[in-house]
């Protein structure tokens, strides 16, 4: 088991409103969150960061999810090896994106509508090895 | 010439004219009017033309009884001719001696008569055959004469119905039995390129190189060649530039009484815009939906974190509130998942992967998503499952699906302690099975439960997108109308058949028959 502060978490997601929500729950996890709004700056976030994990939407403004793991994955060193998940309103049972997955190998594909926040929390933390800190009092 | 040797010449002459001589006395009562005549005299032939015979000095009402009756014109003439000195021709038919008689009447002194006749009932007997003969060739004529009123009739009507055909915006192409275009109207030219002067006498299969699988036209020729059946579907062609279109085929075959096919005719419509609509109507729908998803998990997750108290602890009734939000946006969800499923399978860009799988472990699995369900309500589940049974070839999820939808239709649609029996058992090729005759070997499922049934006015609109009954909105009013529909489009696409029985009030059985070795005709 690691400590949750050692990992750096980079969500790349165009809508306000979810990376805001998504950015809450993983630094309430105790997570180092990174945050990028578009494909472009994603791309330059986490070749600068190194995380050890990328949440990626696909549709986004500039460059969409599926081509910046294309050129996350050209990078030798290390982009090629590191988790990303697919975290999108698309499903995973469409023609295209059946094609994107099989190409571009993401670590996971999770459609939004079907997973609580607190799900995503759970399957980010268990990719990490990191131990769920317990809920805050309510 | 002495007077001996002119009556002996004269006596021969008598006896040896062709003609019949009768050489008569006529008879009168007191008011002068003629009543009998009497043979004087007749020479050899009178018998021989007549049939009489021994007739001089006998009345003629005694010779030939009922001539009175038949021929009255007879003692007409004679009494006329003996009175009056004048002669007279008539032909005349005597109908006791069933003989036609050409006579000729003088006087040789007052009250007397001869007739000079000939039996012309062989010419009468000629002229009435070539009578008939005229009338029957009259007949003939008229009926050739109807029989070209109704042929220019009938030309008339194929001048219109060609003039239809000619101008019709279907393109229309008949060809003889073994393919050749005999004809084709212009509606060809528009949506082919060819024109129909190109077409006729070629091959169709030459023309239109249509880009379809072999099966495509393995089923298509079975169709209309061996069951001589009319084939209807979707093909696609390619024009005379190449470009590609899409148009909904319709060949039927001709067949003489005998059964041998003719021609066929083959009427094509271009849906390449309707699909190109459709298509991108289908394309909305899913950006719609997708573009909806983004929102929703917004509106999930915020509901979600503030129920879990991530901004601080919530009183009863703001929690109450937070969970209708968070029930909404749920069922909301679900039917934006139900819309993206169906335009899959609307579409047909559902991926399918059949594999040869035990049908009882499906059934098993997915009637324990229900578990929870049922316990609720104390439903008492029966299994009937036939031991045994070959795998069946057919797509994991979409045979779940379908037997998700069924299973918990009948937990929502029972009330408390009522009882569900699924079963599955065998039909073999050509068997019935609960009313429905197997084309292949197969599997039948039945779901039956002791709901509240299907009112019969609902029964053809079951299967219908959006249709919901009055009676199950009662029992659950947030339903989208879309479980059944969704149900028999997967269905079909598995190769299967669904049907159902169903009373009011006493509960429904869905049944399901599914195909061992999947489906088998290309889509």
């Amino acid at each position: 088991m690691n400590t949750a502060s050692e990992k750096k978490v980079l969500i790349v997601e165009d809508d306000e409103a979810v990376l805001k929500a998504l950015n809450a729950k993983l630094t309430q996890a105790g997570l180092a969150v990174l945050l990028a709004r578009d494909g472009s700056s994603g791309l330059a976030t986490a070749l600068q960061e190194h995380p050890q994990l990328i949440l990626l939407d696909i549709l986004m403004p500039l460059m969409d999810g599926w081509e910046m793991l294309k050129r996350l994955r050209e990078d030798e060193n290390w982009g090629k090896q590191v988790s990303v998940v697919i975290l999108t309103s698309l499903s995973a049972d469409e023609d295209a994106q059946i094609r994107h997955i099989a190409e571009l190998g993401p670590t996971l594909f999770m459609t939004k509508t079907d997973w609580k926040v607190e799900g995503v929390v759970d399957k980010v933390l268990e990719m990490l090895d990191v131990e769920k800190p317990p809920a805050p009092a309510v | 010439m002495s007077p001996q040797a002119s009556g002996a010449f004269y006596k021969s002459l008598f006896d040896h004219t062709f003609d019949g001589i009768a050489y008569c006395q006529m008879l009168f009562d007191k008011q002068r009017n003629p009543v009998d005549f009497v043979y004087i005299k007749t020479n050899k032939n009178f018998e021989r033309l007549t049939g009489l015979t021994n007739v001089e000095g006998k009345k003629v009402t005694e010779t030939i009884p009922g001539i009175k009756e038949s021929n009255p014109e007879l003692f007409t003439v004679y009494s006329r001719v003996s009175l009056a000195g004048k002669s007279e021709r008539l032909e005349t038919y005597i109908a006791p001696l069933a003989r036609w008689f050409l006579i000729s009447v003088y006087c040789p002194k007052k009250k007397f008569f001869v007739a000079i006749f000939q039996n012309i009932t062989e010419q009468k007997r000629i002229e009435k055959d070539f009578q008939d003969a005229k009338r029957a060739a009259q007949n003939v004529l008229e009926d050739l004469n109807s029989e070209k009123i109704k042929a220019e009739n009938l030309a008339q009507d194929l001048k219109k119905f060609k003039l239809a055909l000619d101008n019709s915006s279907e393109q229309v192409v008949i060809t003889d039995a073994e393919g050749t275009v005999m004809y084709a109207n212009a509606a060809l030219e528009k949506i082919t390129g060819y024109k129909p002067e190109e077409a006729v006498g070629k091959k169709s299969g030459v023309l239109w190189k249509a880009p379809m699988p072999l099966e495509y036209y393995q089923k298509f020729w079975h169709t209309i060649k061996d069951e001589k059946k009319a084939f209807v579907g979707e093909i696609k062609n390619r024009r005379k530039n190449g470009e590609l279109y899409t148009s909904m085929l319709n060949v039927s075959p001709v067949l003489d009484d005998a059964g041998t096919i003719l021609f066929f005719v083959g009427v094509e419509r271009d849906i390449t815009r309707e699909k190109d609509a459709d298509k991108a109507k289908s394309e909305f729908i899913s950006l719609a939906s997708h573009q909806m998803r983004t929102p929703l998990t917004a509106i999930n997750w915020y509901a979600e974190m503030l129920l879990g108290g991530d901004a601080g602890k919530l009183n009863a009734k703001q929690r109450d509130y937070f969970k209708e939000i968070y029930t909404a946006g749920q069922h909301m969800n679900e039917i934006v998942k139900s819309f993206l499923h169906i335009l899959r399978l609307e579409t047909g860009t559902v991926v399918m992967n059949p594999i040869p799988l035990d049908l009882v472990d499906v059934i098993r699995v997915t009637m324990k998503e229900s578990q929870l369900d049922t316990e609720k309500k104390r439903l008492h589940i029966v299994e009937h499952f036939q031991e045994s049974l070959s795998p069946l070839k057919i797509d994991t999820e979409l045979i779940h699906l379908i037997l998700q939808n069924l299973i918990s239709n009948a937990v929502k649609y029972t009330s408390e302690n009522g009882e569900i029996t699924v079963s599955l058992g065998s039909a073999a090729q050509g068997s019935i099975a609960a009313g429905k005759t197997a084309d292949e070997d197969s599997l039948l499922v039945s779901v039956r439960d002791t709901g509240i049934g299907i009112t019969p006015a609902d029964h053809d609109k079951i299967f219908t997108k959006f249709y919901r009954t009055e009676n199950a909105k009662k029992v659950d009013p947030n339903g989208n109308g879309l479980g059944l529909y969704m149900t028999k489009i997967m269905t079909d696409i598995v190769g299967g058949i669904i049907w159902f029985d169903s009373e009011e009030g006493a509960g429904t059985t869905f049944y399901l028959l599914l195909p061992i070795e999947g489906k088998k005709t290309v889509h």
